[in-house]
Parts: C-alpha cells; structure tokens; sequence
C-alpha cells in the first residue's frame, strides 16, 4: 500500500540554493566556446543570406488564423453554391441586323432611281388610257332641244344627272391608266426596292356638269322605280 | 580585466571584436553554466547546450540595437533560456517522451520512505544532489520546474515560452515535484546508508 505524497522540499531554500551556484571560466571553455562560435557561424552564413525576417509565431497565433481562414473559404464555397441574386438569363441576344457599309452605299443609287421613276409624270397615252378630258366631254349631254322626244321616259333616261359614282369611276380608270404606264417602264422594275411607298397623287377634280333642266315649272318629276 | 559599459560592450561586439567576445564570455560564463548544467541531463549534454546557446545568444547581442537595451544581463539570460528550450526540443526523441516516465539510475522503484523507519532531511541539500535529482527528471518537466521554481518564470509565461498550454505546465510541475523528491529521497537514502556502513 503506497503512502500518501507530502511534499516536503523547501523550493525557496533550493532557489538560493541553485542561483548562487556559479562554475569559474577556464581557458578550455573559452576554447570549445569559440570553435562552437566559428563552426555555428560558418553553417549559418550561406542560410541566414537567404533567411527573411523571423516572426516569432506561436501555436496560439497560427491555429486561430488557420481556422479563420477555413471558415472564409467554407463561407465563399457556400456562397457560391447559393446565390442569392437571379441570374440573368443566357439566351443569345438577337443581333440587330444593320446593313452594311456597302449595302448603304448601294442603297442611295437604287434610291435615287426610284425617286427618278416616281417622279416621272405618268405619260398620258390616248390609245391605253382615255384622258379624263375626253371623257367629260364625251359625257356631256347633248341638247336636247334637237332631238325629237315622243316619250315621257325617253324624257327622263335623258333628264338624268350625272353622278358623283361616275365621276369616282372615271377617276380611278384613269389611275389606273396611269399605274399601267408608270408598271411598263422596265427601269423602275429592277431598280424600285420591294416595300414601295406609293405617293399620294391628286387626282384631277372636275367640275360637275349641270344639265340644263327641261321641264317646265308645272311638270313633276318623273320617280324612278 | 578592462571595465565597458553595456553600450561600449555591444558596440565592440557589432564590430566582431575578439576581445570584447571573450570578456563576453567570462562575464556571463559562470551563471550560465550553472543554469546550463540545470537544463540538462548530464554534464556533456551541459558543455553542449552551453556552448551552443551561448553563441547564438551572442548573435542575438550583435543583431540588437544598442539603445534598447537597458538590461544586458536579463536580456542575454533570457535569450539564452529561449535557445536552451529549443535545443532540448531538437532532441524529440528525449524531450517527447511520456511524462509519467521517471528517470532514475537506481534499480528500486520502492519509494516508500516508513519502510525502513529512515527520516530524510530535505534542509541540508548538497547542490550536486540537487543537480543530480534535477537531471533525473524528464526534459520537459525539468524545464518547467528550473523556469517557474527557480528562474521565477510565470505558469503562464512558461507555458508560452514552452508553447505548450497552461494546464500541462501545472500538470508537468506537479509531476516533476514529486519525482523530484523521490529522486532526492534515492540519493539520501544511499547516502544515509553509506554513512551506516
């Protein structure tokens, strides 16, 4: 059965004791200490060239270092992994489709024959087209005073006006006259690009002719049925 | 011997004097090698540390600038404590051994002092005693007894000087406490029964 320990040396006496302890020098010692110094100094001449600036780094310095620096990389890994902002989507962006130097350069030339050819003045050709002067006049109604009337209604097929529906109808045959002239032209074919705005032309207005009223103030107009 | 003052001592050192190195050497030789011989485990273990401690704590001197050093004496003991620590450290094979391994030259390990009714003084210590139950401990209990018993050293400036926690600082002191006065009961004890023969 072993005793219990009671410890029962006076440190403070071995303190003294040890601390006042001193060994005199010798000329061997000096010896030994300076071919120590001289082989110490000769092995750590090259290294200590190369040698930085010591740190004086402790565990408890490093171990805390190294776990921050775990923890920020774990961080930036999650971070990563989870993203918080929407990613902006990946589809390809339409590129606009601009022409080119060379097509612009082409482009005026065609440009400039189209406006050439719709600046041309629709050519009024008699044997295509009949001119809306000639029309009018081939409408205008004849004197009646002349012709030899046995009828009431014969009276009244003459009697009748002329319509504005005559007038519009006679308006667009004559566009069309025109269309056809300016579509025969072979330069304005090749030259025009495909979406053509058409300009506005003005149509020639013409003055409705009255005819002279034939009947009397006592007779009634005839209702057509 | 020529009296310089601190200054004029490190100045001559920076410039490689050899005769400021020996006067160097046989000022801080004595308490030193006293300390040296605390440190290690035998006497050529001593020379050794001594020497080689001693030369880098020269180095350290002619490395330091002169003004900042108010104390020489405290400032060279403590540098080479510090290399003391690392060149026992180098030997791992010593210094990392298990703590609860005592040792000891004698063959008992019967420690038990009431077994033949001897009473050991422990107030008439010899310092070669002393020094031989010191050298008995293990490496790392034996630095922290010289560093917080004798040199005066805090448990926790030792533990930093050590690099090691506070709580195995306490642990190694209590332990090298004990196996201390074992090993000086051994010695007595053969004494006592040298001097009854």
């Amino acid at each position: 059965m072993s005793t219990p320990f009671n410890y029962e040396l006076d440190e403070r006496q071995i303190r003294q004791l040890l601390l006042n302890t001193t060994f005199e020098s010798t000329e061997a010692d000096w010896q030994a200490f300076d071919s120590t110094k001289v082989e110490l100094e000769k092995t750590q001449t090259p290294t200590s060239m190369l040698r930085g600036p010591s740190l004086a780094l402790s565990r408890n310095v490093v171990m805390p270092i190294l776990f921050m620096a775990g923890i920020g990389v774990f961080t930036i890994l999650l971070m990563n992994m989870i993203s918080l902002k929407p990613k902006a989507s990946k589809a390809p962006v339409e590129r606009e489709l601009k022409p080119s130097v060379t097509e612009t350069k082409s482009i005026p030339q065609n440009l400039q024959n189209a406006s050439l050819t719709t600046n041309l003045s629709p050519k009024k050709d008699s044997s295509l087209a009949p001119s809306p002067s000639v029309q009018t006049q081939a409408i205008t109604a004849p004197s009646l005073t002349n012709l030899p009337l046995n009828s009431a209604s014969e009276k009244a097929t003459l009697i009748t006006p002329i319509t504005p529906p005559t007038i519009q109808a006679l308006r667009s045959t004559t566009l069309l006259a025109l269309d056809t002239t300016s579509n025969l032209n072979p330069d304005s074919s090749l030259t025009t690009p495909k979406k053509k705005r058409k300009k506005k032309r003005e149509a020639e207005v013409l003055e409705s002719i009255q005819a002279p009223s034939l009947l009397s103030g006592n007779d009634k107009e005839v209702e057509l049925k | 011997m020529i009296a310089m003052t601190d200054a004029d001592l490190i100045s001559a050192l920076v410039k490689n004097d050899k005769a400021a190195k020996k006067l160097f050497f046989n000022r801080f030789y004595p308490s030193l090698s006293s300390l040296a011989q605390r440190y290690a485990k035998n006497l050529v273990q001593s020379r050794e540390l001594l020497n080689h401690c001693l030369a880098k704590t020269l180095q350290h001197v002619t490395k330091h600038r002169t003004e900042s050093l108010h104390d020489l004496d405290s400032f060279v003991k403590l540098q080479f404590i510090k290399e003391a620590i690392a060149f026992l450290k180098q030997q791992r094979n010593e210094y990392y051994v298990a703590s609860t391994v005592r040792v000891t030259e004698s063959e008992s390990k019967n420690y038990d002092l009431f077994k033949d009714n001897q009473i050991i003084d422990f107030n008439n210590l010899d310092v070669d005693y002393l020094l031989k139950g010191l050298r008995g401990l293990v490496p790392s209990q034996r630095l922290v007894f010289n560093l917080h018993v004798i040199d005066g050293y805090a448990l926790h400036d030792v533990s930093e000087l050590l690099e090691t926690s506070e709580q195995t600082v306490k642990s190694n002191l209590e332990k090298s406490r004990y196996n201390l006065q074992k090993n000086l009961e051994a010695f007595l004890k053969a004494l006592n029964n040298e001097h009854a023969v």
